[in-house]
């Protein structure tokens, strides 16, 4: 075959661009450290390895979340400490307090401690987050949630709503609760609560109260009025006399699928209110707590009062501690859960950058190989191009 | 007799010379593009003499060859054309394909960006600066949008600039090459037929460059003249005429190029029958790249802002008002084609998101009907009788105001446009709507075991979508304002009243209530920013098969795909083209070595004739000192 001059200097600059296009190629592989350097090197790899760039964006936002939750959730959890232990102050200064060796000026004492633990308690409830949110507000969480109303009494601003947090795809967690936790504590056994009037003049008290047959509750409040010492009737809401007994110290008086056991001895005129599905706020234990300790105590009246009111905030102070630990343990379960898939993210993400290095980076060891075989070839592309065009009959005319 | 001798010799010096010099016009043209070596053809006279001892009267010149091969140039000229084309589409395609794919300024890392702001607003509602920080994230993936529109905005501006000097060259080369047919079949009148070799070659030369523009068909005519035709046998070059092509905006849209040329006043469009070449690949670079990236990008951006602003609707902002739109874009635009007789614009809206497809369509009026093609793929997807109204690929067409088509009359449709218009309509961080405008939740004295696990707005425009209301469960079922709900075996009942969902798990107990209740004030309720926060893995594109990010990374795997195979062609060609170039070489190329031999032949034969010559002078000498003495 002829070959032209021209052709012989084209064919010789061709090998050496061609050569080093490549050279340029590994070059920039070799500086980045990129096997690939445009998606059409390996469009498929190139898809998706752009949805690994995703997916692990994805986990790093989840991360993000699962650390804003976990600071809630830990500020909650460390309030809640912190009601737990002041209510289990209050038990303490319950059965101090029920104690008929105090004396009124120590009970008084008592009382005024109770009093600086109700703040305390508020205080407690109404804790902000970092951001200035209330804990306990539900989606109300920038308005005070707890706050007294017109009578004094501690009322809930906030709803039951509550803020969840995404740490993965479809998984989220709770974050926060809502105060109505502290405010819908049931009363006496839960079902319903017996309470003597304030005004009752014997020494009856509630020894027992439960329920025999839950088919026969009606959710309806009733009175236990003594006619006499010996007798009693039983009005409904609406002060209808239902029913009608004689009295016995340690004996049940049944209504409606509930029992009430009263002893001591109660006067004539004495009253049971009895209210079905009550419930109180871990603030107004307290202070029925506090106001009882702060009454007088003179009278058996009186002091069977204040033997029941004692005796019944106990029992609530017991559930309103259970209420607490039960949200303790249900953040610290979702703790645990932010932690399990703070474990789950980081195996994925270590997983997931794996496959991403398998697909878009360099196998450095290949790549240099191949890069000192390039320049071999270029420089031998050089060389001969030199060679040939050097070759000329023209010299050797003389 | 020595006058045959003289004139044996004197013919052989000439003839040598003659080599001499055409070996010399070779070396001199070694670097002379489109170039053909020449031969100097020599014969020997005819003799003289009778027949029995006829003598040679030495050589003759008969003519300068130029050593070609039609065949192969042709094959040169087919070859340029191919890897032009390919070259340049493999160039627009590399462009493209480095735009979407950047791992920096892709749309993928603004979407992640903006959706991590949508998160962080959902971890913490309250705050300002959460908020504000989405504001501005969307923003930016605003930003990323018109940035990428942009780039693709300018690949167009240099394609459509590039055909334009395309055109010019061609039209360039085009009266070239009719000057060099007027200058070819004079030189051929004047030289009594001899072939103009130089002139040949330099039109040879011209064809070629023309070929890289456009596919080019010749024909040599008998008085030596060549005609050109390019596309389907329009022609270019007629003996010693070229025809002028131009380019003309369609749609106005100076990048939006038809190319044609004018006859007897009208404006002939010959677009569709230019392929291949320069040309044809800066026009495909433009249908087949560009258009498609960019109708796909705002396909994602209409996507995302139809839907992410649908969930922003149904949410309540930190005033407890309903959610605005959070992104605005400009409504789908239609243009009249150019000498359009109907007057008025059809309107177009979209009713599907989902349903769109990343195309343009154009609308051309056939005397009956309008017929709808999608550009894209260039299918017909439906027709509208004028005045009549039709739904096509999630897009409302109502032709109502356009009046007076005529056959012919065309509108280009650009859904999926407003990549470059999307904007964040929301500026108070306040009206960032994070929370749900309504709140479920059981009564206080619920003794049943059933829980609210779901609440949802579907109609945001309901007017008693914030009323209060009870649900009641009586008679063992669900009421809710007088209409009976029965409790779903499956456990979870859903209930749907006042355009809003409340779904109900578990059994209640008769006389249970759950409440419905407007949610203002509820500054930290998050749901709707995680409902916001879902749509960003939500299949909310083609159809309910693509997240934002999967109709983006299929973008970037469609470029890619398209890129690897241009570039393969590109090289495929290029080798192609390199073989082609050897052959025309091999054939006509100039070899240095060859010449110089040539050289040292002419040289001695040269030396050989003078020879000759003095050898004549001394047999002259010797007879006239013979006679002398």
């Amino acid at each position: 075959m002829r070959i032209s001059t021209a052709q012989i200097y084209r064919n010789g600059l061709t090998a050496m661009q061609s050569r080093q296009t490549e050279l340029s190629r590994t070059q920039q592989q070799l500086a980045t450290g990129k096997r690939l350097l445009t998606p059409a090197d390996d469009p498929a790899a190139s898809a998706q390895a752009l949805k690994l760039h995703e997916r692990i964006a994805s986990i790093e936002q989840y991360g993000r979340n699962a650390e804003q939750a976990a600071t809630w959730l830990g500020q909650e959890e460390a309030v809640l400490v912190s009601i737990a232990d002041s209510l289990n102050r209050v038990r303490e200064l319950a059965v101090q307090g029920a104690n008929a060796t105090q004396t009124p000026e120590s009970r008084q004492a008592i009382a005024r401690e109770l009093r600086q633990i109700s703040v305390g308690l508020l205080d407690a409830a109404n804790s902000r987050a970092a951001n200035g949110e209330y804990l306990f507000a539900g989606f109300r969480s920038t308005n005070q949630p707890f706050q007294p109303g017109p009578g004094g009494q501690i009322g809930y601003a906030g709803d039951d709503g509550q803020r969840e947090i995404e740490l993965a795809p479809g998984r989220k967690v709770a974050v926060g609760d809502s105060g109505r936790a502290f405010m819908t504590i049931p009363r006496g056994n839960g079902v319903f609560a017996v309470t003597p009037d304030a005004a009752n003049a014997g020494t009856g008290r509630v020894a027992d109260a439960e329920v025999f047959d839950r088919s026969a509750l009606t959710g309806e409040p009733y009175t236990i009025v003594m006619t006499a010492p010996d007798a009693y009737e039983i009005l409904d809401g609406d002060g209808v006399v239902v029913a009608t007994g004689a009295y016995t110290a340690g004996q049940g008086i049944d209504i409606a699928g509930m029992r009430v056991v009263l002893d001591g001895e109660p006067a004539a005129g004495d009253r049971f209110h009895i209210e079905p599905g009550a419930t109180t706020s871990i603030f107004a234990i307290v202070d029925d707590l506090a106001a009882a300790f702060e009454a007088p105590a003179t009278t058996p009246g009186e002091r069977a009062l204040l033997t029941h009111r004692a005796t019944s905030a106990l029992l609530d102070v017991d559930r309103a501690i259970g209420r607490v630990l039960e949200l303790r343990t249900d953040v610290g379960a979702r703790m645990n859960m932010i932690d399990d898939q703070a474990d789950v993210n980081a195996d994925q993400t270590l997983h997931l950058n794996g496959t991403l290095s398998q697909i878009e980076d360099l196998d450095y060891a290949e790549a240099i190989s191949r890069f000192s075989m390039q320049l071999a070839a270029l420089q031998a592309a050089q060389q001969t191009y030199v060679q040939v065009s050097r070759l000329s009959l023209f010299d050797w005319l003389k | 007799m020595s006058g045959g001798i003289f004139g044996i010799g004197i013919s052989a010096l000439l003839a040598a010379q003659r080599q001499l010099e055409v070996t010399g016009h070779n070396i001199a043209n070694v670097g002379t593009e489109g170039y053909s070596r020449q031969r100097a053809e020599l014969a020997a006279r005819e003799p003289l003499g009778p027949g029995y001892a006829a003598i040679g009267r030495g050589v003759g010149v008969i003519g300068v060859e130029r050593i070609v091969d039609q065949f192969v140039n042709f094959r040169l000229e087919m070859r340029i054309t191919a890897d032009a084309e390919q070259r340049t589409l493999a160039e627009f395609a590399g462009q493209v394909n480095n735009l979407l794919g950047d791992a920096e300024s892709g749309l993928a890392p603004a979407l992640k960006d903006f959706f991590a702001a949508v998160h962080d607003v959902a971890n913490d509602p309250t705050s300002t600066a959460a908020r504000q920080a989405l504001i501005t994230q969307g923003e930016s993936l605003a930003d990323r949008f018109a940035q990428l529109e942009a780039r693709i905005q300018d690949q167009r501006a240099i394609a459509s600039g590039r055909i334009r000097a395309g055109l010019a060259e061609i039209n360039q080369l085009a009266e070239g090459i009719a000057e060099l047919n007027r200058a070819i079949v004079d030189a051929r009148g004047r030289g009594g037929g001899a072939p103009p070799n130089d002139l040949l070659d330099k039109r040879d030369e011209l064809v070629r460059r023309l070929a890289e523009h456009l596919p080019v068909d010749t024909a040599e005519q008998t008085d030596g003249s060549l005609n050109v035709y390019v596309g389907r046998g329009q022609a270019l070059v007629v003996g010693f005429d070229a025809t002028t092509l131009a380019a003309r905006p369609l749609y106005g849209d100076p990048d939006r190029l038809a190319i044609g040329y004018e006859q007897n006043g009208r404006f002939i469009d010959v677009t569709s029958l230019l392929q291949g070449g320069k040309l044809g690949a800066l026009l495909d670079a433009r249908t087949k790249l560009l258009d498609p990236a960019s109708a796909e990008l705002g396909r994602i951006a209409i996507s995302l802002a139809e839907t992410f602003n649908a969930v922003h609707r149904a949410n309540m902002d930190l005033d407890g008002e309903l959610g605005g739109d959070f992104f605005s874009f400009a409504p789908p635009a239609a243009v009249p084609g150019q000498g359009n007789s109907a007057t008025g614009s059809p309107q177009v809206s979209i009713v599907d998101v989902g349903e769109l497809a990343a195309s343009d369509y154009q609308l051309r009026f056939d005397g009956t009907a309008f017929v709808v093609r999608r550009l894209a793929d260039g299918a017909a997807v439906g027709s509208i009788p004028p005045g009549g109204s039709a739904v096509i690929d999630g897009l409302s067409i109502d032709l109502a105001g356009v009046t007076g088509a005529a056959t012919g009359d065309s509108f280009l449709l650009r859904p999926t446009s407003p990549a470059t218009t999307l904007s964040v309509a929301v500026q108070d961080p306040r009206s960032v709507a994070a929370a749900l405008p309504i709140h479920a939740a059981p009564g206080d004295g619920n003794s049943g075991a059933a829980e609210i696990v779901g609440v949802s707005v579907l109609d945001p425009t309901d007017p008693a979508l914030r009323d209060a209301i009870d649900i009641e469960f009586v008679g063992g079922e669900l009421v809710v304002d007088g209409t009976p709900v029965p409790l779903d075996p499956s456990g979870e009942t859903v209930v749907e009243a006042n355009g809003w969902r409340v779904v109900i798990r578990g059994v209640p107990e008769e006389g249970d209530v759950f409440t419905v209740r407007d949610n203002a004030g509820a500054a930290g309720d998050n749901r709707g920013a995680l409902a916001l926060a879902a749509l960003e893995t939500a299949r909310t594109m083609g159809g309910g098969t693509a997240s934002y990010g999967d109709a983006y990374a299929g973008l970037v795997a469609r470029v890619g795909v398209e890129t690897r195979r241009a570039e393969i062609n590109a090289d495929v060609q290029a080798r192609m083209l390199e073989e082609a170039w050897a052959q025309r070489e091999n054939v006509s190329g100039v070899n240095l070595d060859e010449e110089a031999a040539n050289l040292v032949k002419a040289q001695q034969a040269y030396a050989a004739a003078a020879q000759v010559i003095a050898t004549a002078g001394q047999m002259i000498d010797t007879l006239l000192q013979a006679v002398r003495r």
